[in-house]
């Protein structure tokens, strides 16, 4: 396994097999990056494929003392993903519902907690409130909560300073609490909250 | 005192319980069938030469490799192209602070017309040059 510099290079030099390598380290967080972002399976494919296509072209505009090859292409992600969204503009944002709940998602991950009507409600609820976030707040948790970045990659990502990404991540995560309680009425969002709590 | 601590108490067990919710959602993703083979089919989709490679034949068709070999040439015929390109004298190009420069551009282009003539002037009339332009420093000195 290449290290993120001697991939760059390699890829520079038009080697396939080391851009195979890329593909395979980032190519599945990167189209779900975009599909938390997007919530749109198709189209965060097509982000996926679009960064690769600059992965491909202009590797040699990483800097690596900058970022790692990982943050760079989070970024030229998150980039086409705002880009989309601004085009897009809000009538034709993709909404919480187009998400895929519990039966049609492709693979539950490794949770401790197997009933299947929490987990359905729980995704749903979560989708709902995630896509109801501005998209700023929503990238900042996706970001530290689901690609499991640093701060410091965050805030790289997303183009703003450390200090203003911990403060972003306070408003997402109250932004996302009270998205939750507001569906208190409708759905069973408190009530899974609570049963949660009993559990541990 | 104890007000804030309850406030922030209270902060930070509503983040951790933010958290284990995203945490209990994170798993739940689509799978992606075929993503790969999409993204592997981009070389093919997208053929490129190496950078350095397109650059080194790029260079080759604009600029002989004879030409790149001697420098002076390349640096003359920047300065012969410079003027021509922009419609103005050398003096025009140059600010007139670029004394060096200017001069060093005069100089190129006599080579140009004439060739490197240093080679002509014989020992005997370079030592009389120096002796000459040390008595003219000599008298200028206090």
């Amino acid at each position: 396994m290449l290290g993120d510099q001697a991939l760059a290079s390699a890829i520079a030099d038009g080697d396939e097999q080391a851009y195979q390598q890329a593909v395979a380290c980032h190519g599945r967080a990167i189209a779900v990056y975009a599909w938390r972002i997007l919530a749109d399976e198709a189209l965060a494919e097509d982000i996926a494929q679009e960064t690769f296509i600059r992965l491909w072209t202009k590797v040699s505009e990483w800097q690596p003392e900058k970022a790692s090859l990982s943050t760079w292409l989070h970024r030229i992600a998150h980039n086409l993903c705002v880009d989309y969204l601004r085009r897009a503009g809000p009538t034709s944002a993709v909404s919480a519902d187009d998400m895929p709940h519990q039966d049609d998602a492709g693979q539950v991950g490794q949770n401790t907690d197997n009933d299947p009507v929490f987990q359905s409600r729980l995704t749903t609820q979560m989708n709902q409130a995630l896509m109801s976030l501005p998209e700023r707040q929503r990238s900042a948790l996706v970001l530290i909560h689901y690609q499991s970045l640093s701060n410091r990659q965050a805030a790289e990502v997303i183009g703003i300073s450390v200090r203003a990404l911990e403060s972003l991540l306070v408003r997402a995560r109250q932004s996302l609490k009270a998205a939750l309680d507001l569906n208190e009425n409708q759905s069973v969002s408190s009530g899974m909250i609570k049963q949660q709590r009993k559990r541990q | 005192m104890k007000h804030r601590n309850q406030h922030e108490s209270k902060e930070s067990e509503s983040v951790a319980e933010i958290e284990r919710l995203m945490h209990a959602h994170a798993g739940k993703e689509p799978a992606f069938s075929g993503l790969h083979q999409r993204l592997n089919a981009i070389p093919d989709q997208y053929p490129r030469q190496p950078e350095n490679r397109l650059l080194g034949q790029l260079l080759e068709t604009l600029w002989p490799s004879e030409a790149v070999a001697s420098w002076r040439l390349g640096r003359l015929a920047f300065m012969a192209l410079l003027p021509m390109a922009l419609g103005m004298s050398l003096g025009q190009v140059f600010p007139e602070d670029s004394e060096v420069l200017r001069v060093s551009t005069e100089t190129e282009w006599y080579y140009l017309a004439f060739g490197d003539v240093s080679s002509d002037i014989s020992a005997s009339d370079l030592a009389d040059m120096e002796a000459g332009a040390g008595a003219i420093a000599g008298e200028e000195a206090p």
